[in-house]
């Protein structure tokens, strides 16, 4: 019953009309930046963060929510009406979306991807709900053993998920990431590690301004290196794009497979809402050969498991402090830059916050659903936008962006040495999620490394031997080997 | 893999095996004690991993170049035009960015913005010099106004 309450209690403060407005607006952008290829969930949330620096968390957070949730969302646009998918996450939407396109369904398509998004992100936010209290009244018993594996498994896992050539270089990605968030200086000893006298490092490198580098400008240096040009096939004007939300429960059992799916893939650190949708996509081909060919069913089952990867990536995200996707881990770093640090102790520090999480993850479905409607028309004009015009206005927001958090021109040089990295490591087949772990983990990792010897009397057994320890060293093992037998298949 | 692609992974490869074995080194030279007071003991742990992996990953390269016949790039025209304007398009991006950011701070920020966008946007011959003109002046005023004035943001 208080849990009731609490969720209703988080539900009213967002009907609050500068709440609303704000998340409302959040959603809009979300929706806009989402549709435009090379513009990613993960940049725009980045880049929100920074924006939203000086603003009340009570404001900021949801708004961050919002773009999350219309972000992901949003990429079936483009997938639809160009077959490039605005966001990584809806690759699996273009096969069918597309050619539905290409047969004059175009609209019929948005509508269907939009409500799909829809029952997807609610039933996420549903099993988050109800698997958050319980992995938090496990996790308050950990001790720093189990959180420095917990950290180690988020890295290994997501390098070996990720979308990537060789699982070897998920983790190389993922222990790059480790090594660039020992900069700075020691919380236990004070000693600046890897400063080399630079006092702009003594802080460490700045979480925002590295997000934004390795997502925002990162993406733009690869958007720029694309000299083609993609064209609209469909008549912005002629577009008819309805609201099937009962139709698309005809579907229901596709709904609950690909939504299943995509809890579990958000779950798993790094795996995400990109390989979520092609999981759910699969599936569903499995069930309905006409997948594939042009059928609607094909767009539900990836939008569903795309959108339930959210309410899946929030899971470890609030009871662990770990990420459960790229975007997830970027929206952490945008919830922690705020004051507020997720993880089992958040039910002791801020309780009502996991509840007024879940509220802003329903509001921001609702509003996907609406906005994605109202504004579907503007939406489709926005793909007129070109590239090489849009690129250079996300450079400057990047700049600007990373800029804003500390008044620092340092940290731009930051953002762009660490695109260029992001860059490198794109084209040459390195997964960048496990980076934004090791980076976001770092600490975590570190701290009760230490911690954990020194209560062991620098004994290393436990890190392997505790009942729980012993569960994740398992998991890392077995998903190694799964994306082996992939890999070799 | 052709190979100038097999020679960029071997590079990568490469550095990654030289980033770990700088890290271990600097990370060796912090003070020691109990772990609690060893500050470069998590440091000498990930650098030792990304020397090991950095390693195996040349391995796994070197053997694939041995199993696998490695194609040679074709030379014809069209692949080498579309190539030369990718790495023109990267190298302006780049250039234009680090430009703009030594120029922030010593001219006006506005001003910075509106040639970093009017110059970018020329030089990738995307719009005619009136339409260039006229969205520098919006980004520039637009940021500046956002940034500046609504986020309270001390512009460099």
């Amino acid at each position: 019953m208080q849990s009731i309450y609490n969720l209703i209690m988080g539900f009213i403060k967002l009907l609050e009309p500068t709440h609303f407005g704000l998340m409302a607006l959040a959603s809009v952008l979300g929706i806009a930046i989402g549709a435009l290829p090379g513009l990613t969930a993960a940049m725009s949330i980045a880049l929100l963060s920074s924006i939203t620096y000086g603003m009340d968390p009570e404001y900021a957070i949801p708004m961050l929510i919002a773009l999350y949730a219309s972000g992901i969302y949003a990429g079936s646009i483009s997938a639809v009406l160009l077959n490039i998918p605005g966001t990584p996450s809806a690759a699996a939407t273009s096969i069918d979306g597309y050619l539905l396109a290409q047969k004059g369904r175009a609209g019929e398509a948005l509508g269907y991807a939009r409500t799909a998004s829809f029952w997807g992100g609610i039933i996420g936010v549903m099993v988050l709900a109800m698997a958050t209290p319980p992995l938090i009244r496990l996790a308050l018993k950990f001790g720093p053993w189990e959180y420095f594996v917990l950290a180690i498994m988020g890295v290994m896992v997501s390098g070996s998920l990720s979308m990537g050539q060789l699982q070897i270089k998920g983790w190389i990605t993922g222990f790059l990431g480790l090594l660039v968030s020992m900069i700075g200086v020691d919380t236990l000893t004070l000693y600046p590690r890897y400063t080399f006298g630079n006092l702009f490092l003594m802080n460490g490198i700045s979480l925002i301004p590295a997000l934004i580098g390795l997502f925002g400008f990162s993406e733009v240096l690869y958007v720029m290196s694309d000299t083609s040009e993609a064209k609209l096939t469909v008549d912005p004007k002629s577009l008819k794009v309805g609201m099937p939300i009962l139709q698309t429960l005809r579907y229901w059992k596709t709904i609950i497979r690909s939504s299943i799916i995509g809890v579990i893939a958000g779950a798993i650190p790094g795996v995400g809402e990109d390989i979520a949708a092609w999981l759910g996509y699969a599936a569903a081909k499995n069930t309905n050969k006409e997948i594939g060919k042009g059928e609607i069913e094909g767009v539900i089952a990836a939008e569903v498991a795309n959108n339930a990867a959210i309410g899946g990536a929030s899971i470890p995200l609030l009871s662990l402090g770990v990420p459960g996707s790229g975007a997830a881990a970027v929206l952490m770093g945008g919830i922690m830059l705020h004051g507020i640090r997720p993880g089992p102790l958040i039910s002791i520090e801020k309780p009502q916050f996991i509840y007024d999480y879940i509220a802003m993850q329903l509001m921001a479905n609702v509003m996907l659903l609406v906005f994605g409607l109202i504004l579907s028309n503007l939406f489709v004009k926005v793909l007129l936008i070109k590239k090489d015009v849009l690129m250079p206005i996300v450079a400057t927001l990047c700049v600007i962006g990373s800029y804003a958090v500390n008044n620092s021109i340092f940290d731009v040089y930051v953002a762009i040495a660490l695109g260029v990295l992001g860059y490198i490591l794109r084209i040459y087949g390195y997964p960048l999620a496990p980076f934004t772990l090791g980076l976001i983990l770092g600490t975590m990792a570190d701290e009760n490394l230490r911690r954990g010897l020194m209560l062991s009397n620098n004994a290393i057994y436990p890190f392997f031997t505790r009942p729980v320890t012993l569960v994740l060293w398992l998991l890392i093992v077995v998903m190694t080997l799964w994306r082996s037998h992939r890999a070799k298949a | 893999m052709s190979n100038k692609r097999w020679i960029g992974e071997i590079l990568v490869a490469a550095a990654v095996v030289m980033l770990g074995i700088l890290g271990f080194v600097f990370a060796t030279r912090m003070p020691r004690g109990t772990p609690h007071e060893s500050p470069g003991l998590t440091p000498t742990v990930i650098s030792s991993l990304l020397i090991l992996l950095g390693s195996i990953l040349l391995v796994i390269l070197v053997q694939k170049r041995i199993k696998i016949p490695i194609t040679t790039e074709s030379k014809t025209d069209q692949k080498k035009n579309v190539n030369l304007e990718k790495n023109k398009r990267i190298l302006i991006t780049l250039g234009l960015t680090i430009a703009y950011v030594i120029m922030l701070g010593k001219i006006p920020y506005s001003v910075a913005t509106f040639l970093y966008v009017f110059v970018f946007l020329l030089a990738l011959k995307s719009t005619n010099w009136i339409k260039a003109v006229g969205i520098s002046v919006l980004v520039s005023l637009g940021l500046t106004y956002v940034f500046g004035e609504l986020l309270r943001v001390v512009l460099p």
